[in-house]
C-alpha cells in the first residue's frame, strides 16, 4: 500500500498535572529462566528496588501475547515490562526473538493512541543480572513518575 | 510489459461474461466463482457458477459489495482438489486471499485468480436501498467512475451523488496487481476489456483463448497515477481527522462509544481467520464478583466492556494483515467508521515491517519470521 504520512505524537498529553503522591504501577512479564531468576537473585542478595512492579512469571517472552500488556494498560498500568534472556540465551532458542518482533509491533500501535514507548519496555536481564534488575526498576519508576500516570479517566476507556 | 490481450462485446458486462464463458471451454476449470445478480431480488452475491448459462447475470463491477469474497475462497480450497477453479475478486479481496493462503488457511494450487480494475462500491446499506440495481445501473456506474477518473465525490459537495465507501474512497491499491489474470477497464472503450497476466498460469490461459493481441491504452499509467495521487491525498485529509479524534486511549474510547461488542466487524474482516477467537472463550467470561469489583473501584463500569481492548486487540493481531476492504464499517451495525481507523494502524503497522499486505505471496507475515540483528531499537532502557 502507498505512503502515508508518519504519524506525530504529541508530547504525553498528561503531563502538567501529575498528582503529588504518584505512585506509577509497573507490570513485569518476565521469564521463568532469566529476569524471574534475577529477580529472585536481587531479593536474596538484598537489593533494595521500589515496590511499584507487580511480577507476572512466564515461561518465556515469546508468550507474552500483545493482549496481556493492552489489558494491563487499560487496567490501570502506568508501564508494561517485558523482560526475558539475551539474544541466544532463550531456553526456548529463539522465544525472545519472536517477542522483540511483537514488541516492536505493540510499540507502534500504542504509540498511536498515546501510549508513548517509555511505557513499554522489553530489557534482557540474565538470571545473574540481579543488580541490573533492581537498576532496571529503579530508573523506570524514577522515569514514570515523571511522566506521569498512563491513563488519566479510566471511565473513559470502554 | 507484459503481453497484453482484449475483448469485445457489445458493452462492458457482455465482454467480460464472454470472456468468462470462454474459460468454460477449457476442461479444466469446473467452476467459477463470481458476483452473480439474482433474477429476482437484483441482490448481488458471489456465486460458485458451474453452469455457463448463469454466466449471463454474472456482474462483478455493481457497486456492491457485499462480504470479502476471500474468506469464501478459503472455504473452497481448504481441502486439495483436482479441480480447477476460477474465482474473479475485486483487487482488496485478492489481497485478502494472498494473506489468507500465507497463514495456510486457503490454497492456489488450483485456483486462477481473476481481478479488475476495481471501480469502488457503496456501502451494503446504500446498495440495498437503491431503487433501481439492474444491469442498467452497473453500467452507468461504471460510465460514470470511468469518466469522472475513479474520482472520489464527496456528498457534501455534490448532493446528487452516492458516495462511495470511505474505504473505497481512499483506496491505493484499486488496480489489480498480483492476479493469475488482470481486467483493465481504464482508457479503455466501452466495449473492451483489455487483458493481460501476471503468473505463467494466467499467461498459458490466456494464450490462443483470445485472438487480439493488444498494447493496454498508453495513457493508462498516467491516469492510474492520477487516480492514486487523488486517493492519497483524500486518505491524508481523512487520517489527519482520525489521528486528532484517536490521539488518546480516551479519545479511542469516545470513538467507540457506541460499540455493542457484537463483533460483526471481526466476522467481516477477512483476514480474521481464528476458527475460536479469544474473545470468545472463557477469558472473557467473567465471574459476577467481578464485575461488581471493577464497577465499584473505577465509580461505574460501562457494559458491555472492554470495547476498547477488543478493538486494539484486533488492531494488533490482524493489523498486519489488513488490505483496506472496508467490511469492518460494513459490518457495523452503529456505523461506527472503523476502515479508516483499522486501515490508518494497519498501514503504519505494515510500515514499521516494510511488509505490504497482500501484496506478494511470497513476502512471509512478520510474525512469523525473525533475525538475530533486527529492531535493537526495540530493547533496553
Amino acid at each position: 500500500m502507498a505512503d502515508i504520512e508518519p504519524i506525530t505524537i504529541a508530547a504525553d498529553h498528561k503531563s502538567g498535572s501529575i498528582p503529588a503522591d504518584f505512585e506509577p504501577t509497573i507490570i513485569a512479564f518476565v521469564c521463568n529462566w532469566c529476569t524471574y531468576t534475577a529477580a529472585d537473585l536481587a531479593g536474596t542478595s538484598r537489593q533494595k528496588y521500589p515496590p511499584n512492579v507487580r511480577l507476572i512469571k512466564v515461561m518465556c517472552t515469546g508468550m507474552v501475547d500483545p493482549k496481556y500488556v493492552l489489558k494491563a494498560f487499560l487496567s490501570g498500568a502506568d508501564a508494561v515490562l517485558v523482560s526475558g534472556c539475551h539474544p541466544g540465551d532463550c531456553h526456548y532458542i529463539n522465544g525472545n526473538y519472536k517477542a522483540r518482533r511483537r514488541i516492536h509491533l505493540v510499540h507502534g500501535i500504542l504509540e498511536r493512541f498515546g501510549i508513548s514507548r517509555e511505557r513499554l519496555r522489553l530489557t534482557w536481564i540474565g538470571a545473574s543480572d540481579g543488580i541490573q534488575f533492581a537498576r532496571t526498576i529503579k530508573s523506570m519508576v524514577a522515569e514514570l513518575k515523571k511522566m506521569g500516570p498512563a491513563i488519566t479517566d479510566m471511565k473513559q476507556v470502554i | 510489459m507484459e503481453e497484453t490481450y482484449e475483448i469485445k462485446g457489445a458493452d462492458r458486462l457482455e465482454a467480460l461474461r464472454n470472456f468468462l464463458g470462454s474459460l468454460f471451454e477449457t476442461d479444466n476449470i469446473g467452476s467459477i466463482l463470481v458476483p452473480v445478480q439474482n433474477e429476482t431480488t437484483h441482490t448481488i452475491m458471489p456465486t460458485l457458477v458451474s453452469d455457463p448459462a448463469v454466466l449471463a447475470m454474472a456482474d462483478p463491477f455493481a457497486p456492491c459489495f457485499p462480504l470479502n469474497g476471500a474468506k469464501l475462497v478459503s472455504n473452497l480450497t481448504k481441502r486439495p482438489g483436482d479441480k480447477t477453479m476460477a474465482v474473479v475478486l475485486r483487487p482488496c479481496e485478492l489481497r485478502a486471499l494472498v494473506e489468507l493462503v500465507k497463514i495456510k488457511q486457503a490454497r492456489m494450487d488450483h485456483l486462477i485468480t481473476i481481478s479488475f480494475d476495481c471501480p469502488g462500491a457503496y456501502s451494503n446499506k446504500v446498495f440495498n436501498r437503491l431503487p433501481d440495481r439492474q444491469e442498467g445501473h452497473t453500467l452507468g456506474f461504471l460510465k460514470k467512475r470511468l469518466e469522472s477518473g475513479f474520482q472520489y465525490h464527496d456528498q457534501d459537495q455534490d448532493k446528487n451523488e452516492i458516495s462511495l465507501t470511505t474505504a473505497c474512497s481512499i483506496c491505493t491499491s484499486p488496480f489489480p496487481e498480483n492476479a493469475d489474470i488482470c481486467i483493465t477497464l481504464v482508457d479503455q472503450p466501452a466495449d473492451t476489456l483489455g487483458l493481460f497476466a501476471t503468473t505463467d498460469r494466467g499467461r498459458e490461459l490466456l494464450m490462443g483463448r483470445t485472438s487480439s493481441v493488444k498494447s493496454l491504452p498508453e495513457t493508462r499509467d498516467e491516469s492510474i497515477k492520477a487516480v492514486l495521487d487523488q486517493r492519497k491525498d483524500a486518505g491524508k485529509k481523512v487520517f489527519e481527522v482520525l489521528k486528532s479524534k484517536t490521539a488518546t486511549l480516551e479519545k479511542l474510547g469516545s470513538y467507540l462509544s457506541v460499540c455493542v461488542n457484537c463483533y460483526n466487524c471481526r466476522v467481516a474482516c477477512p483476514v480474521c481467520f481464528c476458527r475460536e477467537c479469544v474473545f470468545n472463550t472463557d477469558v472473557f467470561d467473567y465471574e459476577p464478583f467481578q464485575y461488581a469489583t471493577w464497577a465499584k473501584n473505577k465509580g461505574s463500569l460501562r457494559m458491555p466492556m472492554d470495547t476498547v481492548f477488543f478493538h486494539v486487540t484486533r488492531m494488533i493481531h490482524m493489523g498486519l494483515s489488513c488490505v483496506g476492504c472496508g467490511q469492518c464499517s460494513n459490518a457495523c451495525p452503529n456505523d461506527i467508521p472503523l476502515a479508516e481507523l483499522f486501515v490508518s494502524v494497519g498501514k503504519e503497522a505494515q510500515k514499521g515491517f516494510e511488509y505490504g499486505a497482500g501484496k506478494d505471496l511470497d513476502e512471509p507475515f512478520p510474525l512469523s519470521i525473525f533475525f538475530e540483528n533486527e529492531f535493537q531499537d526495540v530493547t533496553g532502557i
